[in-house]
């Protein structure tokens, strides 16, 4: 008989029965067990952390020591993708949970509902008892435009149950424009629901809505499962590629399902039959387009940044494996370019950037930010790369918005050392690590207290006073000099690195903006409105992005939030054609600028690395 | 006369340009053998710099000040090498692999390169194998230089590596990758002869395959 190994997993029953030499990431997934791992197993974010709590594992390899800290190592972590396993193991798979509540919904202005979608009521046909032709041919002959009906239309049909029986006295025709989506027995007049979607790359937000008077009746939100295969598009475009069709179908099938079920859990919350449902409407960026739509994203990934299509699409939802929906019809927003996708049409278009007077800024900040530059009635995009760092990710002590994520940091220069440091922990429990909105509350007050430099050098305890208060926050960390937020056992620290990351991702941002601007031949100052869009960006305060230099301190005033515009744009393109159209049009008027490709932009990129500068005693 | 070195070393540090070029004239005048005012003057300065930048305490645009003030200081000495017959270090040819177009790392690895008296081809970006080959023969290189800074252009770095493998100049020149995503272990992997995860490490390791 062959070896085995077993892999036992805290908290579940039965231990795993593996191959020896078996990667233990692999081994996870093969039982069902859920793990992040955004660089999809490449060993390159540390983040598939697990504990061997017994048995004997292979010491840890280059890559995993320079992804653990040297505690964590002692503690018994190991990278799940790094670990081959060769004799039984017992493990422990650190939890997570989401802190942050998924923003649902965003901004949209008043507009004038003009639904595609319209139900006729009929008379229902009579027929003999004895009658054995076909249904189809009975209302055809009651309805000319319904001879011929498609296959999808035909599946609707429910003649024994429902009924087309001589006891029905009506019968309800949903017409989507000139094409009969459903037909349903009885005077089904008053149910008519819609669902309006956005897939992001982290989490996927749903909208049930009454269709009839534009009423939002729930809102919910999930992860988006295809994170189990890479966190960022690239890293999903990559496993795509790399298992070819296959692949595609398996990330199409994650996100398809998901949506299905969470659409199908919503409706039952709020009592709303899912063959009531006739519209699912969907903004995302073109990569999650891609994948849900099952098509090709690998050109996406490569130079010169090419995409399958870009334009609006309108099919059967089952079509794309939706299954519990059959009446309803699936409409997917347009896109601008490869990296300027349907979720920010849709941002652009509910905050009637075409209409804008003054000029204004609408930017969603992630890990790629997307901006878009209105003035003078020409709207102008780009997309910069600013990197995970301001989620949480590549940071030593970063973590997801968590239980035990430090969430707001407050240096006071002036208080005795004991005193100098305040945090807030999101769940109120010791802090474990740090979020995005951490980091960069931490990085604005070490700025502010001169802890680090404008061109982000951080000062060691050689650089300061003896008697300075200050010097409680400094430590030396892995031989570096380091901001200690939160002693030993969970240490947190900030460390020169992080700052470096920070400022990369920073910069990206900014000289986002700074390109832009320079294309219009606009000054800082002359925006009026900055928009800021998105689920990330909706948990940075203003003094975090004007602190740390992501927007210029000129505009700290400017800033507006505006919540999830993308669910919001697919809300209004379910409740108007005009919008749809319009979307379709914006799509078409909104320039990309590929800043790889633009004069000078390496400078913009330097200068806009710098942090800013505090006045002393601020 | 020691001092007008490290004052140059000190000027090329904080990017100073100008004084740099001033000072690089002064220490001809002076007598100064030219050899030694690169080593001990600009190369000195460079190498602290890349020091500096390789344990965080500089970023980015320092280094790229540094290195400007290096080259404007190394185009005043270039004539008097090349009269005194003294030549290049080595050669080597760098790009960015086909479909990536991010070229910052690349270029901090061109002028780190460059600072250790490495001569360099540079192809650009979005370069694929068989430029990095034609021009490693045409230019008779000891190293090609491989950045890739994207999961999905990754892979190229193992065409690169396939096809220097691949041709008659196979054992002859070293392949070095690098760039962001790039480890040590996709390095062994992909059997690229040399990774380094900083430009100031790319260009120590260049000198040793010279
Ligand atoms: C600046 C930047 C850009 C600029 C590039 C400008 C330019 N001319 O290079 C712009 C805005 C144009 C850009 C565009 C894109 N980018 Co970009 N970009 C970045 C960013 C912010 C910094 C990269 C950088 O310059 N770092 C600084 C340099 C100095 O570091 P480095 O390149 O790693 O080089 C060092 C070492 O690696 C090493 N090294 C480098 N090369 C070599 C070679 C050898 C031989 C050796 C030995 C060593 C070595 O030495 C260097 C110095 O120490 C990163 C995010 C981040 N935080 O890192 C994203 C990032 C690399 N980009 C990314 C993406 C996706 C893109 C786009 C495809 C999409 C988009 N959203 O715009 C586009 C188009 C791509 C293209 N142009 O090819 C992703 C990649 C994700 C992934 N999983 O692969 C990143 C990680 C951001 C993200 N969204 O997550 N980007
Ligand atoms: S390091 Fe293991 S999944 Fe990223």
């Amino acid at each position: 008989m062959d070896k085995t190994v077993k892999i036992s997993i805290i908290d579940r029953r039965e231990p795993l029965e593996c191959a020896p030499g078996v990667v233990l990431l692999d081994a996870i997934r093969s039982a069902g067990v859920a793990m992040e791992s955004p660089c999809s197993g490449k060993g390159l974010c540390g983040k598939c952390k697990v504990r061997v709590l017994y048995g004997v594992a292979p010491s840890p390899k280059e890559d995993e020591r320079r992804l653990l800290s040297v505690s964590e190592i002692e503690s018994g972590f190991r990278l799940a993708c790094l670990l081959s396993v060769d004799s039984d193991l017992t493990i422990d798979i650190p939890h997570e949970e989401t802190g942050h509540k998924i923003l649902t919904s965003g901004t949209k202005p008043d507009f004038q509902f003009e639904l595609s979608i319209r139900k006729e009521v009929l008379d229902a046909p009579s027929r003999s008892p004895d009658c054995n032709s076909p249904y189809e041919e009975l209302l055809a002959g009651a309805v000319p435009s319904l001879a011929k009906m498609t296959l999808p239309l035909l599946q609707t049909l429910t003649p024994l149950d429902g009924g087309y029986k001589t006891s029905e006295k009506h019968l309800t025709v949903v017409w989507d424009g000139d094409s009969p989506l459903a037909i349903e027995a009885g005077d089904t007049s008053d149910a008519i629901y819609g669902i309006a979607v956005d897939i992001g790359t982290t989490t996927v937000a749903v909208a049930l809505v009454n269709l009839k008077n534009g009423e939002e009746l729930g809102t919910s939100s999930a992860v988006n499962p295809q994170k189990n295969h890479g966190l960022d598009v690239l890293s999903r475009i990559d496993y795509a590629r790399r298992l070819g069709a296959a692949g595609r179908h398996i990330l199409q099938s994650l996100i398809a399902q998901a949506l299905d079920e969470m659409a199908v859990s919503l409706c039952a919350e709020c009592g709303v039959e899912a063959r009531s449902v006739y519209s699912i409407t969907v903004a995302a960026n073109v990569t999650m387009l891609h994948l849900f739509l099952g098509i090709d994203p690998v050109s996406i990934g490569v130079a010169p940044f090419a995409p399958v299509f870009l334009r609006a699409l309108s099919v059967r939802s089952s079509d794309v494996g939706l299954r519990s929906f059959p009446s309803a019809m699936l409409f997917t927003l347009p896109s601008v370019s490869a990296y300027i996708g349907a979720d920010i049409v849709a941002g652009a278009y509910v905050c009637g950037m075409a209409k804008q007077k003054e000029n204004v800024l609408f930017i969603d900040i992630g890990t790629n930010g997307e901006i878009v530059l209105a003035s003078k009635g020409r709207l102008m995009s780009c997309s910069c790369a600013a990197g995970p760092a301001l989620e949480g990710m590549n940071i030593s002590c970063g973590m997801r918005a968590a239980a035990g994520a430090i969430e707001d940091v407050s240096i006071f220069s002036d208080r005795r050392a004991e005193n100098a440091l305040r945090l807030k922990v999101i769940g109120d429990v010791p802090p474990v690590g740090i979020c995005g909105s951490g980091i960069l509350s931490a990085i604005r007050e070490l700025l502010r207290v001169g802890l680090i430099q404008k061109d982000g050098y951080m000062l060691s305890k050689e650089d300061l006073t003896p008697d300075n208060p200050l010097l409680s926050i400094l430590c030396v960390y892995d031989g570096k000099s380091a901001a200690r937020l939160s002693p030993q056992p969970h240490e947190v620290v900030i460390t020169q690195k992080d700052v470096r990351q920070v400022q990369l991702a920073k910069g990206a941002i900014l000289s986002g903006f700074m390109a832009l601007l320079k294309k219009a031949g606009l000054e800082m100052d002359d925006v009026r409105r900055v928009l800021v869009a998105g689920q990330f960006g909706a948990h940075l305060p203003v003094e975090s992005l004007t602190g740390c230099g992501v927007l210029p301190d000129i505009l700290k005033n400017r800033v507006e939030y505006v919540g999830n515009t993308s669910v919001a744009g697919a809300y209004m393109a379910m409740m108007s054609r005009v919008a749809r159209k319009e979307m379709e049009e914006l799509a078409g008027e909104i320039e990309y600028t590929e800043l790889s490709m633009m004069d000078g932009y390496q400078d913009i990129f330097l200068d806009s690395l710098e942090f800013p500068t505090f006045k002393k005693n601020s | 006369m020691a001092d007008i070195l490290s004052e140059i070393s000190e000027n090329l540090q904080i990017g100073k340009a100008k004084v740099v070029v001033e000072l690089v004239g002064r220490a001809l005048e002076e007598g100064i053998p030219p050899q030694r005012i690169l080593d001990e003057g600009l190369l000195a300065g460079m190498g602290i710099i890349g020091t500096k930048f390789k344990a965080g305490d500089v970023f980015v645009p320092e280094v790229l000040v540094a290195a400007r003030a290096m080259n404007k200081g190394a185009e005043v000495l270039k004539p008097k090498l090349a009269a005194e017959g003294i030549a290049a270090k080595g050669k080597a040819v760098i790009g960015t692999v086909k479909g990536d177009l991010h070229d910052i790392g690349k270029n901090l690895v061109k002028m780190m390169m460059e600072g250790r008296g490495i001569e360099i081809v540079d192809l650009g970006v979005d370069v694929p194998s068989d430029r990095f080959l034609a021009s490693a023969k045409e230019n008779d290189a000891s190293i090609i230089c491989c950045s890739a800074l994207l999961t999905t252009t990754m892979g190229e770095l193992k065409t690169v590596v396939d096809a220097v493998k691949a041709s008659d100049i196979s054992g002859k020149v070293k392949v070095m990758v690098g760039g962001a995503p790039v480890t040590q272990a996709f390095c062994d992997q992909i059997g690229a002869d040399c990774y380094t995860p900083d430009a100031a490490s790319a260009a120590e390791a260049a000198v040793g395959f010279i």
